[in-house]
């Protein structure tokens, strides 16, 4: 097969759809890069990894990172912390390269219950408990 | 050398042994997953995705990806007891104030949630929070559910205020119920002291089971104190970790306390969905073994019956296999 052939096939097949003005685009691969925050401010430790896959980073002392792999329309990123709801960003064309994500706190109910050895202990009557109490004195 | 196979060579080990535990390893085909948890102990929680991914990436299924990220918690995360008293205060001290119990909530999240990541230390809900979070990193289903469990603790001051956390897992387009707190360690009251024993009994629980003793409660109904079913949970027979191992499905009776007229025979049923073997059922009275011949129903239910001989008030304990099952209280007058 002619190799000008093949180039053409290449470029059809990578080609998108022409946008609204008319123009036909290329995709593009998209460096991300950002900030993380929660309402008290920055958030270092948050995962930041390409939903799937095992790609991922966390964000620096200062809430920011760089996504280690360009990213392509489609890709998901979710946004991940301990307690936090996640947040999930699907690139697409007008994802801008920076950007900030603010993660809100989890409904979080505070339980606590650990398990316990206890076994339920025949109830003794009024008599033998006092007696007990009088046996521990002596 | 790679840590796969560090893990491999763990697996020739039979008993796991793990900072002076000797833990109970139930199923040997969780041998490699269970290995491989060993292999990371002690590994930092600063980054959770890294983590999910060394656990899980070897194994193959979504049980056995699980089990991994499970032992991990167990054996790594400990129950940070003194927020649990702090917790505990607290919620009764604002019980009948919902906005000061949430605002408390929030501000205890924070703590809990610096205190898991800086000393691998936390409560119920530290714990099942990660768990969902490794298993998000996995990719394997998981939510937190917030409810009621009953001990003789919560028993003495009545609230149906949930005091407990846990994990639905889904496996293979099942849903499961697993309880990592309870499978980490348990509160010795005697020595008033947090042993750590890794128990795989609340692993992956069937709901039929799980449900016998924690009751989930929903976010939009925990401030509703006319919630029936929940008030009906805690009048329920006192129930031990033999429950689940011994996979029993309790019947009879369904209350803590009971009341029969003399001449009336006390019956307990109920169904072991273990084994149709009934060796190893009695029942004791006062802590005294009375009956130990059950008999089948014509339901196919498990029976052990005690005719009492006199009045009074008496402590019924169920066992099977050696393991306590659940305890309730009769009283028996004229």
């Amino acid at each position: 097969v002619p190799v000008y052939l093949l180039l053409v096939f290449l470029l059809v097949v990578t080609c998108f759809p022409a946008n609204a003005k008319g123009a036909i685009c290329v995709s593009v691969a998209l460096e991300l890069s950002g900030t993380v925050t929660t309402d008290d401010g920055i958030l270092p430790g948050a995962t930041v990894h390409l939903k799937g896959t095992e790609i991922a980073t966390v964000t620096d002392k200062n809430g920011e990172f760089v996504f280690p792999q360009a990213l392509e329309e489609g890709d998901v990123i979710v946004f991940s912390f301990l307690g936090f709801k996640t947040k999930e960003l699907l690139i697409t064309g007008e994802t801008p390269a920076k950007v900030e994500i603010t993660l809100v706190l989890d409904d979080i109910y505070i339980a606590d219950a650990p398990l316990t050895n206890e076994k339920l202990q025949p109830k003794t009557s009024v008599a033998s408990r006092f007696w007990q109490k009088v046996k521990s004195v002596f | 050398m790679p840590k796969y196979i560090l893990a491999l060579i763990a697996l020739m080990v039979c008993n796991i042994q793990v900072s002076g535990h000797v833990d109970k390893c139930t199923d040997w085909s969780f041998k490699e997953a269970d290995s491989i948890a060993i292999v990371y102990q002690g590994y930092s929680v600063q980054n959770l995705k890294l983590l999910a991914d060394r656990l899980t990436r070897p194994l193959k299924t979504e049980k056995q990806k699980y089990r991994a990220i499970y032992t991990w918690v167990c054996l790594n995360i400990s129950i940070d007891y003194a927020l649990v008293r702090l917790n505990e205060q607290k919620r009764k001290k604002l019980l009948g104030k919902p906005q000061q119990l949430s605002d408390w909530n929030r501000q205890m999240a924070n703590k809990v949630f610096s205190n898991l990541r800086d000393h691998k230390k936390t409560l119920c809900t530290g714990f099942a929070y990660m768990i969902r979070e490794l298993c998000l990193h996995a990719q394997i289903e998981c939510k937190i559910q917030n409810g009621l469990v009953v001990n003789n603790l919560q028993r003495s001051t009545p609230t149906i205020l949930p005091n407990h956390s846990w994990n639905s897992i889904k496996i293979e387009g099942n849903w499961y119920m697993s309880d990592p707190t309870w499978s980490a360690g348990y509160y010795d009251l005697r020595n008033e002291v947090y042993v750590p024993a890794f128990d795989d009994t609340y692993f992956l629980v069937e709901p039929q089971l799980f449900f016998q003793d924690h009751f989930p409660i929903k976010q939009e109904e925990i401030q509703n104190e006319k919630n029936e079913k929940a008030w009906a949970f805690l009048q329920r027979p006192l129930t031990y970790i033999g429950l689940i191992r011994q996979q029993i499905v309790l019947t009879t009776p369904l209350m803590f306390e009971n009341t029969l007229g003399l001449g009336e025979k006390l019956l307990v049923t109920f169904k072991t969905l273990k084994t149709t073997n009934s060796e190893g059922m009695e029942l004791l009275v006062n802590q005294k073994k009375i009956v130990t011949k059950p008999k089948i129903t014509s339901q196919g239910m498990i029976e052990l019956a005690w005719l009492p001989k006199r009045k009074g008030n008496y402590t019924i304990d169920l066992k099977v296999s050696d393991d306590y099952v659940a305890s309730f209280r009769l009283k028996v007058s004229r």
